[in-house]
């Protein structure tokens, strides 16, 4: 009896020690974040990191997923294709559970391809290229296609402007798959409602351009209504450009340009710009107020179109692995995740793992957007 | 007795050796914790002053030389506005001769930028940029309203597409304007930052990243307001504090710049931090793994040690228990031990000696014990020769108390038959005397009628009382025969009890009489057995003698009571029960034996009861008790077969 105590002992001693030494570690939830973070391009990839980052910090301060922390790497894809490509490749080989982002349309195409070798799933929240809706694959978004809103925005101006039926386009090259397919559904819908698409003119974003020519060649043709399909910061430049030329000029802007920085860098001359919206920014919505509020006690900033996305497809990322933390089903589990209660209402993804979202179309006025459909 | 638990030598050596060797470790270690780690951590946090307040310096010197750069041109071009014409040569040159502004334009009370100066390589968009409406942004709003130079905020640049800050003032009736891209800022800080091994990071009002060595952070406009040591530094906390950042953990200390409230955070990787006290544990750590290795090792080969000497102690002290007296030649390091074998085998060599010794004496004993046994057996003998003798006189004792029995019994015959036959005597000689008178008178013819008639009547009388007495004196005999028979010839016969206990009472009758006692028998009828009635009536006899000459001594209200019964097992119980003194408990168990009296020197022979037990149990097969109480009379039991 006194030998096996003694035996006993000593084995809880050696068992202590030993846990001593190695510690508890826990596998903590890994998940990977891309997007352009630096550049032009930056309000989106920043404003939708914010937005991941809340989602992640609040989800840990109530106790990660069954007590396992969240990890995240944010990697900054700088809006280059070459670049993005690799950094996906990095973040799956570094065996990350899922993927959230890309912000844009042109880097989610060139992800795609590795996700769905991988079998890793993509959460997109500010990609709204048509090309990827209705495709069986790994790459799942919460935010509708630019289909829907282009389109609407095209109906817009020909009813609420009939007589203008002469529009020409600025499309940035840099994000063709979006600005591309957004003048197409523009177009699409306003050449029926009797309006002409009669140019387009192309740039580059990553490179530097002299926006007074393009804007001089387009206004040349004498359009009435101007389409964007560029980011905030060329649009600032291009708006002031166009508004030099002809302050009468109905200026739509895509979404992707629409964002508060356009009127931060464009100040008047945003004035009466159209831009749709995916959400409404002065909704006062109780649990948009909360994430507002959250928000901006974080950030020292307001949030953003992505910043509101990404933290609901973040938060409906993180719901699905508290569900179930195997990697294997994360896909089957995420698009069948049902209606989600997200900050602006209710969000849905298909069986396509493409988003259902409203529409909204904004006017700047007073140097903010005014929702006005 | 106390129950206390024992432990093995090597548990209470070791846990000893452990205690002592750990808990001076423990509190070494205890101490070096509390004293030399704060020290360790408030050195650091020093040297990480030290360090900031030059950062802090230069950033300031850095940002006041890019101040003073645009407040001469400021003040320069003042009165001479017609610098900034169309062609912008005039900025565009100082834009490219100074090193801190990537580019530094003019904007109108509007906000809208009128003249700006870009580096060469970019003066081609200079139509992106003019008229630009900058009035949105803050810094230029609080130029406006405070009238005073300011550095602004981290902003993305319009004009360079970068993140800036810029340096703006007053100028006519708009704002002159420098940007600074943050890109400058790593640079800055890098080279005291290399110097000192350390990551510089800067946090501008908002707390968003602007300078880190990794130049792609930097630009992503990080916020870092939810790290707890940016919290405290806000709340003007003088500390250094672990955190995490960019999955990495360090140790940060950070510093708020004056005027500009920047916050600069020098961080080092928290391993390096704390390698010092990770150095500190370290060594703790193997001390106390080495002393409890050594104190359990020098624990065991001590316990081994002793075990082994006890183990030995223990197989001395078994042989010498076991009788083999051999001395042990191992020898133990510990003298202490040795000394216990040593003195283990003295005794075990006095023990051996000592035992011989008793060895002797046994032998001794065992002479004399054989010595005395011859004696003793001489004695034995000697004894039972006697006991022969004295067995012999006993027998010879019993037989004339026998004898005297029966002489008792030819008295009493004699004094019984002395009267029925004296009775017959005198009254035939009576009767004699009248047949003679009548003779006479018939001779004398004197006969008369009533004489002869008084004759008849006499004689008739005379005849019956004769008849009587004879009829007495026969029955008298018949009894006495009987007794004097069954006494005599000790014969095996069927007999009636009742009749048999009357036929002994009729000869004892003359010794009842005598002793003025009286004696009821209370027999049923018809008991019928078959065993020696001579025996019986010797028993009988010899309890009333015994109840006459112990229990009535002195008394002439004996009384004594003869019952009998059948048992359920074929047995009769007989009981003689007296009222006389009793038996005194001190002699109730020496009542049986031969020649124990009461009465020595006054009659007794001490046999009566010895006999009665005697006959009982070897003739009669039977049991005898005796139950007595002094004062109040004696019950003798007899419990006996009814046929043997």
């Amino acid at each position: 009896m006194l030998d096996s105590n003694h035996k006993l002992s000593k084995f809880g001693f050696i068992t202590l020690f030993l846990s001593l030494m190695l510690g508890c570690s826990e596998e903590p939830v890994k998940l990977g974040f891309i997007g352009g973070m630096t550049g032009r391009v930056a309000d989106l990839g920043t404003g939708g990191r914010n937005g991941v980052t809340l989602a992640i910090e609040e989800q840990n301060a109530r106790g990660g997923i069954n007590g396992q922390p969240i990890s995240i790497v944010y990697k900054d894809d700088k809006q280059d294709p070459v670049l993005a490509s690799s950094l996906v490749k990095e973040l799956i080989e570094s065996d990350v559970n899922a993927i959230i982002g890309p912000m844009t349309s042109a880097i989610a195409t060139v992800s795609v391809e590795h996700i769905n070798k991988a079998q890793k799933v993509m959460m997109a929240c500010t990609v709204t290229t048509d090309r990827l809706t209705g495709l069986d694959d790994y790459f799942i978004r919460n935010v509708a296609d630019l289909s829907s809103h282009a389109s609407h925005m095209g109906s817009f101006i020909s009813q609420k402007y009939p007589a203008a039926i002469r529009a020409a386009a600025v499309m940035d090259l840099s994000n063709e798959a979006y600005t591309r397919a957004w003048l197409e559904w523009f177009q699409h819908s306003y050449e029926k409602n009797g309006g002409k698409l009669i140019s387009t003119a192309t740039f580059n974003s990553t490179k530097d351009t002299a926006f007074s020519d393009i804007v001089l060649s387009i206004m040349a043709e004498k359009p009435q209504v101007i389409l964007l399909s560029v980011n905030a910061v060329d649009a600032a430049l291009l708006i002031k450009q166009i508004k030099q030329v002809d302050p009468n000029t109905i200026i739509v802007a895509s979404n992707w340009a629409g964002t508060d920085r356009l009127i931060q860098l464009s100040g008047q001359y945003a004035e009466g710009t159209y831009a749709p919206k995916y959400v409404d920014i002065n909704s006062s919505a109780p649990q948009f107020l909360k994430f507002k509020k959250n928000y901006l006690k974080r950030f020292k900033a307001s949030p953003t179109f992505p910043s509101i996305y990404c933290y609901d497809a973040t938060r409906m990322l993180l719901s699905a692995l508290m569900k179930d933390r195997n990697i294997e089903r994360l896909k089957t589990n995420l698009l069948n995740l049902g209606e989600f209660q997200g900050v602006q209402g209710s969000l849905k993804i298909d069986k396509h793992g493409d988003g259902q979202s409203k529409v909204f179309i904004s006017q700047i006025k007073n140097g903010q957007f005014e929702l006005v459909d | 007795m106390t129950n206390k638990k024992s432990w093995p030598l090597r548990t209470i050596l070791t846990t000893q050796f452990l205690i002592v060797a750990i808990i001076p470790l423990l509190i070494a270690s205890l101490l070096s914790i509390i004293l030399l780690v704060p020290k360790i951590n408030h050195n650091h946090h020093l040297s990480q002053l030290t360090l900031l307040e030059s950062i802090s310096a230069q950033v300031i010197s850095y940002l006041d030389n890019a101040a003073s750069d645009l407040n001469v041109l400021a003040k320069f071009s003042r009165q001479r506005y017609e610098l900034f014409d169309e062609k912008h040569a005039f900025l565009d040159i100082y834009t490219n001769s100074q090193t801190y502004f990537s580019t530094i334009y003019l904007t109108n009370s509007s906000g809208l930028i009128t003249n700006i100066g870009l580096p060469n390589n970019r003066q081609q968009l200079r139509q992106n940029f003019i008229a630009l409406d900058i009035s949105q942004n803050s810094f230029y709003k609080n130029v406006q309203n405070s009238s005073q130079a300011i550095w602004s905020n981290t902003f993305l640049s319009a004009v360079t597409g970068r993140l800036s800050i810029a340096y703006s003032r007053p100028f006519f009736s708009g704002a002159i304007t420098g940007e600074i891209s943050i890109e400058e800022f790593p640079n800055l800080v890098s080279d005291l930052a290399v110097q000192h091994n350390v990551t510089v990071m800067i946090l501008d009002r908002n707390r968003q990243l602007i300078a880190h060595p990794d130049v792609s952070l930097s630009h992503q406009q990080i916020n870092l307001s939810n790290l707890k040591l940016v919290q405290q530094a806000d709340h003007g906390e003088d500390i250094s504090l672990p955190f995490t950042f960019n999955n990495k953990e360090y140790i940060g200390t950070p510093s708020i710049i004056p005027g500009l409230n920047w916050m600069l955070i020098t961080a080092q990787p928290r391993t390096e931090v704390e390698a010092e006290k990770s150095a500190i544990y370290d060594i703790l750590f193997i001390a106390i793994i080495t002393s409890i290795a050594s104190a359990g090792f020098i624990a065991m080969l001590l316990a081994r040690e002793f075990l082994s000497g006890f183990a030995q102690v223990a197989l001395q002290a078994q042989a010498v228990a076991s009788g083999r007296y051999e001395t042990n030649s191992n020898k133990s390091k510990i003298r202490e031990v040795q000394r216990l074998t040593n003195n283990l085998s003295k005794m075990s060599a006095a023990i051996e000696a000592r035992e011989h010794e008793v060895a002797k004496l046994n032998q001794e004993l065992e002479r004399r014990v054989e010595e005395r046994t011859e004696d003793l057996k001489q004695s034995n003998h000697e004894l039972e020769l006697t006991l022969q003798d004295l067995q012999l006189t006993q027998d010879q004792l019993v037989q004339s108390e026998k004898l005297s029995a029966l002489g008792a019994l030819v008295a009493g015959v004699s004094h019984e038959l002395n009267t029925p036959i004296g009775n017959s005597q005198m009254t035939s000689s009576t009767l004699s005397s009248s047949v003679r008178d009548i003779a006479a008178r018939v001779k004398s013819n004197n006969l008369t009628q009533t004489s002869f008639n008084d004759f008849i009547d006499e004689m008739e009388q005379g005849t019956l009382i004769i008849e009587r007495n004879l009829y007495r004196a026969s029955e008298l005999i018949h009894s006495f025969k009987q007794v004097a028979v069954d006494q005599a010839s000790s014969k095996k016969r069927q007999f009636d009890l009742n009749q048999h206990i009357h036929d002994v009472l009729t000869t004892l009758h003359p010794m009842i009489k005598k002793a003025k006692i009286h004696v009821d028998a209370d027999i049923p009828e018809n008991i019928k057995i078959e065993s020696f009635p001579g025996a019986i009536s010797q028993v009988i006899t010899n309890l009333i003698q015994n109840s006459i000459i112990h229990g009535f001594e002195g008394r002439t209200d004996g009384k004594i009571t003869i019952s009998a019964r059948e048992t359920d097992d074929k047995h009769v119980q007989i009981t003689v029960e007296d009222n006389g003194k009793g038996i005194d408990s001190n002699i109730k168990n020496s009542i049986y034996d031969p020649f124990f009296t009461t009465k020595s020197g006054s009659g007794g022979s001490g046999l009566g009861l010895h006999i009665v037990h005697n006959l009982t149990t070897k003739v009669l097969k039977g049991k005898v008790h005796v139950e007595s109480e002094l004062g109040k009379g004696t019950k003798t039991i007899l419990n006996l077969p009814e046929n043997i």
